[in-house]
């Protein structure tokens, strides 16, 4: 079925140019060329630039930084905040991704029927993507509100005293992750719907004509087919989850005592503006970079074999 | 699946052409050249008289709303005022701490502006790394301040191993709000004077239902520390021993002011609103708080939106060494990459924003205090009216020391420590003792 | 077969989750001041208002704010994807020594936050002069990796023998690309294109930092003059006001870009069983 709309892709005549007159490599390098030389210059030497700065002393306005070694990194290592931000980033980026995106592939197949009026369903998803983080902050905390939010019926039902979430300390992370997940899970869904748009119609169609009940259909077919966006998703969604730093900002500033809710990228700007202290928040960030690096280098390998390809 | 390859093809050049046009539109489009500094512009005032080219000046400001448009105003009058000199106001971020990031940035890269207003916080590490200029020849000069009847020490804040850096611009002194009907409904005919008043009120004014849930609290605290070093000021507490530059976090009487504070917090009779819904202000203002602690600068807000009663305004209350406020300012510098024939100029751009008139325009529309006699002598009439002339009564009580605000071990311990107090109700002077000893540690290592 | 209302249920609970924060914003944009703050908290407004989008307007000259975010952001997207489809094309299909090694590091640049990056790439747009330009709002934005890797992904999924035939009619790269690759992938470049749009749309650190005079400035910056102040209070309202105004063209854009998508199954579909 899959090769039948091959075929019909193919039914445009290609024009029989001479084939590439150019080696392989060479058309590689040219394609290649426009974003590596912009990431050279825009990203791998700021990288440099912070591993360079990590090992020395440097609070932005003196001309020269001192060399230091690896004591930045030391400080880091006893600091306590260090490794709070390090939990709850991990927390933060770990709940987010995992619960969004089961969230958004189960909302992408609901919205993947073809009623009418189903484009109203799909802008309210959009949705939390245009809206201003100050304003979703705002109004999940209104529904969080013990007295007042619609979540209060609940604590009165079951009769216990309504929670604060940004005021204390162990829960403040959690609200930061609800909103995490409200943002994140719009904008898989999109994904998830425009990669099940794009799964060919006539194997869906004649695999229910073939009797599949809806189930099969699911496991069998429609995940399989889907698990490179699942995977993409997932390994994009953690990198992006780790760098949160807006909703941190927004709603809790790291607080209510820091660094109760502070994750890396918020731990970093601290360090790095408000401290003054160039050499730690360089230190951070490579830290970070090692971490991460390795968690998608694990989860690369571990693709090999339940990701399906072509 | 012919139709639908051509069409998509020709989707994308169309898309490529509109993208090409954009990007000669664009480029037709850019911002006009870049800022005199860049070139090799060199005119003295003179020169630029004779040849009628005014000299080119960039403020950096910060702040938003009214403050922010404020200044721009008082740019633009500035500029009409004169024809040598042309300032060119531009906003740079909405907090102190953005607006200190650019500076930082822009100065290591030699883009910095002329002049530009800075948060105390910052005032320090600009001044080590030679950022700034000295201001004292000008203020002493011919075209000097008059800083006569400026408030005792006041110019201290900006100094800095002898030299004057940094000039006040916008003043802010702690203040209570206060919701006048609740007062009236609980008997209480005057706000509260000492801090062992404000406690009672505070438990007075708090309303509870049945199941013993708080309707309405009897204050609202901010969510920085900002109101409690007056407090604990007032009561003879200090957080550092200012000759030695050591933390003393550990003050027995920092503990003795903050306990009521926080059991008022512990009975359910004080609160801290969360930011993201709009903080103490919004809670002051639907009424669900009957007092706040707050500066004077959102007081045309608090006054237009609070629904369904009177808000009033009382000066902080006094504690055993009476009444001491701490003040929060920002204020203006001249960055040392300005050179130095347009120095001159940038020194009477600063010189006309806290002339008495131009300061005196500011603090009427945004709310901050103009903190010098003849400032407030231009500001009329207003002074009359029983809010202004409470905020300007507590003037005189100011102490004018930011060293706490220059010293990050116990000006950032202190604000750990009190979160911890406030929000997690954790136990007081173990917490302020590791705090102090934190600090200590921080100290050591600078 | 699961119940179509219970589906149906389920989706419009999702949904209205997922909604309801805009709603809210829309409904603050028509308050009057008085209203915002009330508590509790009025759904809608009890005395709608116009006034707030007129007085957002003349806060801040929000039409060139427009017209900068326009450009930046239009010409930054069209670029990102161009230059992802390339590559996403050349590491999935062509050879190349090292070609590994290249794409770690490839994915190794979105592990770099911004705030880490912003000291020295201010630096260097000064060094170009690129100040308060066009192109250092759009140039240093181009480069991303997300979309390179989202490509690289759906291209390797794609039938083999898609390509296979292509290479036996004897097509150059550049027209399996364009003729083969991605017509088979409208739907996840149409997605691509538009996020990438949104992105750029909402940007507002680099922007801050790239520009100092106000002629350059973006849409995300304009809403910033009307935050609070420091010390002083937010003014909801127009701050509503005006954030629903800079998400329109993004709504817009939504809406072609699924109407889009959802175009090409439906050929499809016509192609196939002809209905």
């Amino acid at each position: 079925m899959i090769e039948q709309s091959a075929a019909v892709h193919l039914s445009h005549p290609i024009s029989a140019l001479p084939s590439k007159k150019f080696p392989e490599w060479l058309t590689f390098l040219l394609w290649c060329a426009p974003n590596l030389l912009l990431f050279l210059v825009f990203t791998y030497y700021p990288f440099f630039f912070n591993i360079y700065i990590s090992l020395t002393k440097w609070n932005f306005l003196n001309p020269a930084p001192i060399f230091v070694g690896v004591e930045n990194y030391l400080r880091l290592f006893q600091d306590s905040d260090f490794w709070r931000v390090l939990l709850n980033t991990l927390v933060y980026a770990f709940c987010t991704v995992f619960i969004a995106q089961t969230l958004a592939f189960v909302l992408a197949l609901l919205l993947n029927r073809p009623y009418r009026g189903m484009t109203f369903f799909r802008l309210l998803v959009f949705t939390p993507q245009v809206t201003i983080g100050a304003a979703a902050a705002l109004i999940w905390i209104l529904l969080l509100d013990p007295q007042q939010g619609p979540l209060s019926i609940l604590y009165h039902w079951l009769e216990i005293p309504g929670l604060r979430w940004l005021a204390n300390s162990n829960t403040a992370l959690w609200a930061i992750i609800l909103v995490g997940i409200w943002r994140e899970c719009s904008f898989s869904a999109i994904f998830f719907w425009a990669g099940l748009q794009n799964l060919s119609s006539e194997v869906l169609d004649a695999a229910r004509v073939d009797g599949a009940s809806s189930w099969v259909l699911l496991y069998r077919i429609i995940l399989p087919l889907m698990t490179p966006m699942i995977f993409f998703l997932m390994v994009s969604g953690l990198i992006q989850a780790v760098k949160v730093f807006d909703l941190v900002a927004i709603m809790s500033e790291g607080g209510p005592v820091y660094p109760a809710s502070a994750t890396f990228v918020y731990h970093l700007y601290k360090l790095a503006f408000r401290d003054f202290q160039a050499g730690s928040a360089s230190a951070l960030a490579i830290i970070f970079f090692v971490l991460i690096f390795g968690l998608t280098l694990v989860q690369l390998k571990s693709s090999q074999r339940w990701v399906h390809h072509g | 699946m012919k139709g639908m390859n051509k069409k998509f093809y020709r989707y994308c050049k169309i898309v490529f052409t509109l993208a090409a046009l954009f990007w000669t539109a664009a480029c037709q489009n850019n911002a006009p050249a870049p800022k005199a500094e860049t070139t090799l512009e060199k005119t003295t005032p003179q020169q630029a008289a004779e040849t009628e080219q005014p000299i080119q000046l960039v403020y950096w400001h910060t702040l938003t709303g009214t403050a922010s448009s404020a200044q721009d105003e008082l740019a633009e009058a500035f500029n009409a005022s004169q024809s040598r000199i042309q300032v060119d106001s531009e906003f740079q971020g909405s907090f102190y701490s953005e607006i200190g990031t650019k500076l930082l940035a822009a100065y290591g890269s030699g883009n910095a502006p002329e002049v530009s207003q800075l948060g105390t916080y910052e005032v320090a590490p600009f001044v080590k790394a030679g950022a700034l200029v000295d201001l004292t020849p000008f203020i002493r000069s011919q075209d000097g301040l008059d800083i006569e009847d400026f408030p005792a020490s006041i110019l201290a804040a900006g100094e800095v191993d002898g030299g004057i850096y940094w000039l006040p611009f916008n003043i802010a002194v702690p203040l209570l709000y206060f919701n006048q009907e609740a007062f009236d409904e609980a008997g209480i005919t005057s706000p509260p004077q000492t801090w062992d008043e404000f406690f009672e009120t505070a438990r007075k004014l708090t309303k509870r239902a049945e199941n013993g849930n708080t309707t309405r609290y009897g204050v609202a605290y901010w969510d920085i520390s900002w109101p409690m070093l007056s407090a604990v000021w007032s009561q003879g507490g200090e957080l550092m021993d200012k000759n030695s530059q050591l933390p003393t976090l550990n003050d027995p009487i920092i503990a003795e002011t903050l306990k009521p504070f926080q059991d008022l917090i512990k009975e359910g009779a004080a609160i801290i609103p969360d930011k993201a819904s709009g903080g103490h202000r919004a809670v002051f203002k639907n009424g669900k708080a009957a007092m706040i602690f707050d500066s004077p600068s959102p007081y045309a807000e608090i006054i237009s939106q609070s629904v369904g009663f009177t808000p009033n305004v009382a000066p902080l209350p006094a504690g055993k060494k009476g009444k001491i406020y701490a003040p929060g300012a920002g204020g203006l510098v001249m960055l040392s990459t300005t050179p130095p024939e347009k120095r001159a100029a940038a020194w009477q751009f600063i010189k006309f924003m806290l002339s008495p008139k131009s300061l005196a325009e500011y603090c009427k529309k945004t709310g901050y205090i103009a903190y010098y006699p003849k400032a407030q002598k231009e500001m009329g009439e207003i002074l009359q009216h029983p809010h202004y002339a409470t905020m300007y009564s507590a003037v005189p009580y100011v102490r004018w020391d930011f060293s706490l605000y220059r010293f990050p071990p116990a000006r950032d311990g202190f604000e750990e420590a009190w979160q911890k107090i406030f929000f997690d109700l954790a136990d007081i002077p173990s917490t302020l003792e590791a705090a102090n000893q934190k600090a200590l540690q921080q100290k050591n290592q600078q | 077969m699961v119940n179509k209302w219970a589906t149906f249920a389920i989706l419009v609970f999702f949904c209205f989750f997922l909604a309801l924060p805009y709603f809210w914003m829309i409904s603050t944009a028509f308050k009057p001041l008085e209203e915002v703050a009330a508590y509790p908290p009025h759904w809608l407004p009890r005395q709608p208002t116009l006034h707030n989008f007129a007085l957002a307007w003349q806060a801040a000259p929000f039409g060139r704010f427009t017209l900068n975010s326009v450009i930046s952001a239009g010409i930054s997207c069209i670029l990102q994807i161009f230059f992802a489809l390339l590559m996403g094309y050349a590491f999935a299909f062509l050879k190349f020594p090292a070609k590994r090694f290249l794409f770690m590091a490839v994915i190794a640049t979105m592990l770099i936050p911004e705030e880490a990056k912003l000291i020295p790439n201010y630096t260097t747009i000064l060094r170009l002069g690129w100040m308060n330009t066009y192109t250092a709002l759009i140039i240093p934005t181009v480069a991303h990796a997300f979309p390179v890797f989202v490509l690289f992904q759906w291209f390797r999924s794609l039938p083999r023998d898609l390509i296979e035939a292509a290479k036996v009619d004897g097509a150059s790269h550049w027209q399996t690309l364009w003729q083969v690759v991605v017509p088979a992938s409208r739907a996840v470049v149409l997605v691509l294109t538009l996020y990438s749009f949104v992105n750029r749309w909402n940007d507002y650190f680099w922007a801050l930092v790239v520009t100092d005079k106000l002629a350059m400035r973006t849409l995300p910056i304009g809403l910033a003059y009307l935050k609070g102040t420091q010390e002083g209070g937010n003014q909801w309202n127009l701050l509503m006001a005006a954030a629903l105004f800079a998400t329109l063209p993004l709504v817009l854009l939504f809406l072609v870009t699924q109407k889009l998508i959802l175009q090409e199954v439906q050929l499809i579909r016509k192609e196939r069983f002809g209905n």
